[in-house]
């Protein structure tokens, strides 16, 4: 078992397969920055960390924690340990989980030992590893009891100095503490903690173990590609889709479960993730479109049945479900426009047929932004249903000029979904005829832009504009678009952003009620003179 | 009972970005009452009332604006694009946000104001001043 290795007084067997260091930044020629511990570029780091402990004030509490409790009790701060302790009190937030599983004991001649380790967090910039040893029934009772998000108290754990031995920590995930802790069944405790304070710590569950900028974004890792193959790099993406658990058993005899999930982001519109064992449990509350997670230290190999590269997690992998970052704010915005659009397109053969829009000529009622969304929150539940509007608002967001978003993509010709170029162009959608031969072209280049529209009331973010009215705002085709140099498209950008603008939006609930969304998508969009912004929106004033 | 009443009111606040017309001195109340939730901006007409200088660290260009009302300090930083040609002494459209620090005025977008933006700055004043005074309420709610 691959476990074998992984402390020092155990049994060593070799699992060579595994190439040594490779996930060790310092020591591999030509590594990359983020795997360095953060410690060791804390400036960056720093600026990140302090921007995401917003509530600071929260954790201050912590340090009445060095105060002997009501049993007399002293509780450390993670950060304030030292060599000197040899056994300390903590309290902590799970935010990791692993095992149990069992070993076989080097002094023990062949007896099997089992553990369940956790990672607790006291603070934003401090998590120590624990290890839980005993007999077996021990270690499932503690794994069954505890998970993470709970709040714990440990009572007299073995403080260990990590190991220098950089195998040692190769399957355990990176914290930034220079300790490590154990507890055994015959000495330490661990308990629920139930003191005042242990909400304070709740919110340590939603701040990434890494500096928020430290990830890889999904087309970044596709483009580096064999470079990043057996690698552990940062994750931090949108679900798209959990696909059903599958239980497995291996080689050994020993069963585990795993599970696919896939992820996109603004680069990339799939990128398979596999988690194992004690993962699984956590994709329970994951919701498409609208769960974002940071995940520190996935590992990313080259699939051949991918023909790309997909991620899986392992011992080092720490997860922060939808991290309280602007970032993440941004991604799960997103996230709605993609739903939007991937609904809109799904949908556009069925509602189509039933209830066409009507000519947009016709569309005259004004909304205010406050009101499309009224309207957007009725219709959360409303089986397909529609209403359209009028809005008059300023253009806030039009990044045509970003080169990191694709502002053109190429779409079938029939059923408008996106095709990938490296597919040959041929549309994969299941229930699309335009994959078989036909005259048309299988494939046709069209803009994908989502703006936001603000006024007094609020702003309709990331909303999906319908690929002609873009060309119709700019005067020019996708492909043309597409060939025009950087400082014309920002050019363009600025004739628009941040004018008035008159947007006729359509406001549609999605066609499974249970899912409950709605979105906006805009049909219409244009500068128009002041005269008619006066006499449509003002005309009441 | 009360006050499990009032609070998902305040939640139900819009907190995304939002726009406002007003007067350089209405800006600046509204920025000190510090009520709105999320991002707030401003559209200023204005006059250009100094020449265009570069700052010191040679990141942004600074000038005045003044109305009627006030004068402020505006900055615009040249990250995608050079500060157009504006005139000193003419009316311009101003659009950006607030620097409370700094006392400042990060512009993100000047033109010349155009014929018939009068009315609409009248108009788009009036129904900010609604949404201000709105928001204003809702937040002295206990």
């Amino acid at each position: 078992m691959a476990w074998q290795s992984r402390f020092d007084d155990f049994a060593f067997v070799d699992t060579s397969s595994k190439p040594k260091n490779a996930w060790q930044g310092e020591n591999v020629p030509g590594s990359r920055p983020q795997k360095q511990p953060f410690s060791n570029c804390s400036d960056r780091h720093r600026g990140g960390w302090q921007a995401h402990s917003h509530d600071g004030g929260s954790f201050s509490s912590n340090g009445t924690n060095k105060n002997p409790d009501a049993n007399g009790i002293k509780h450390i701060r993670i950060c304030d340990l030292t060599t000197e302790t040899s056994f300390v009190s903590i309290i902590g937030l799970i935010i990791s989980k692993e095992g149990p599983k069992s070993i076989f004991s080097k002094k023990g001649t062949g007896t099997e030992r089992h553990l369940v380790s956790f990672t607790l967090r006291d603070d934003p910039t401090a998590f120590i590893n624990i290890t839980c040893w005993g007999g077996q029934d021990y270690a499932t009772r503690l794994s069954d009891q505890f998970k993470v998000g709970d709040v714990v108290e440990v009572k007299g754990a073995q403080v260990q100095a990590k190991s220098k031995n950089p195998s040692d920590e190769k399957f355990k995930p990176w914290t930034p503490s220079s300790f490590c802790l154990n507890l055994g069944e015959n000495h330490g405790e661990l308990n629920f903690y139930y003191g005042l304070d242990a909400e304070n710590f709740s919110s340590l569950l939603r701040v990434p173990t890494r500096a928020s900028n430290d990830f890889y974004t999904l087309e970044d890792i596709q483009a580096n590609g064999m470079n990043l193959h057996t690698e552990h790099i940062n994750i931090f993406a949108l679900v798209k889709k959990v696909w059903p658990v599958r239980a497995l058993t291996t080689k050994t005899g020993k069963h585990i479960t795993k599970v696919d999930v896939v992820l996109c982001d603004e680069t990339c519109s799939a990128f398979q993730l596999t988690l194992w064992g004690c993962f699984v449990n956590l994709t329970d509350d994951w919701k498409p479109l609208q769960t974002v997670l940071f995940a520190a230290d996935v590992r990313i190999t080259y699939s051949d049945f991918h023909s790309g590269m997909v991620a899986c997690t392992d011992s080092k992998t720490v997860f922060t479900v939808d991290p309280d970052t602007l970032e993440a704010q941004m991604l799960s915005e997103f996230g709605r426009s993609q739903f939007s659009d991937t609904m809109n397109h799904d949908s556009v053969s069925v509602l189509e047929s039933v209830t066409k829009d009507p000519e947009i000529s016709s569309i005259t009622n004004v909304l205010m932004v406050r009101e499309v969304k009224k309207l957007q929150k009725d219709l959360l539940y409303s089986n397909g249903q529609c209403s359209y509007g009028v809005v008059y608002a300023f253009l806030s967001h039009f990044d045509i000029d970003a080169d990191n978003r694709n502002i053109v993509r190429l779409a079938c010709s029939k059923c408008h979904k996106s095709v990938n170029a490296n597919g040959r162009c041929l549309c994969r959608a299941q229930d699309c005829s335009g994959n078989q031969l036909s005259a048309e072209p299988p494939s046709v280049l069209e803009f994908n832009v989502t703006v936001s529209l603000t006024d007094e009331s609020g702003s309709l973010e990331w909303c999906y504009v319908a690929p002609a009215a873009i060309e119709q705002l700019l005067e020019c085709s996708a492909s043309e678009f597409q060939a025009a140099d950087d400082s014309r498209k920002t050019r363009l950008k600025w004739q628009y952003l941040f004018e008035r603008m008159k947007g006729v939006v359509k406001i549609s609930g999605s066609n499974s009620a249970k899912s409950g969304k709605s979105f906006v998508r805009v049909m219409a969009l244009e500068k128009i003179p002041h005269s008619e912004v006066l006499s449509g929106r003002y005309s009441a004033s | 009972i009360k006050e499990k009443k009032s609070n998902p009111k305040s939640q139900e606040v819009d907190s995304s970005m939002r726009m406002f017309t007003c007067p350089i001195n209405t800006m600046r109340e509204w920025m000190s009452l510090n009520v709105a939730p999320g991002l707030v901006m401003f559209e200023v007409f204005g006059i250009i009332d100094s020449a265009v200088l570069r700052t010191k660290d040679g990141a942004g260009k600074e000038f005045m604006l003044s109305d009627d009302s006030s004068k402020i300090k505006c900055i615009f930083y040249e990250i995608d694009r050079e500060l157009p040609k504006i005139t000193r002494g003419q009316v311009h459209r101003v659009i950006g946000s607030v620097d409370c620090k700094q006392n400042k005025f990060k512009v993100v977008s000047v033109r010349p104001a155009e014929d018939g933006e009068r009315q609409i700055c009248h108009y788009a004043t009036q129904g900010s001043h609604t949404e201000m005074e709105e928001l204003a309420r809702l937040s002295n709610e206990p």
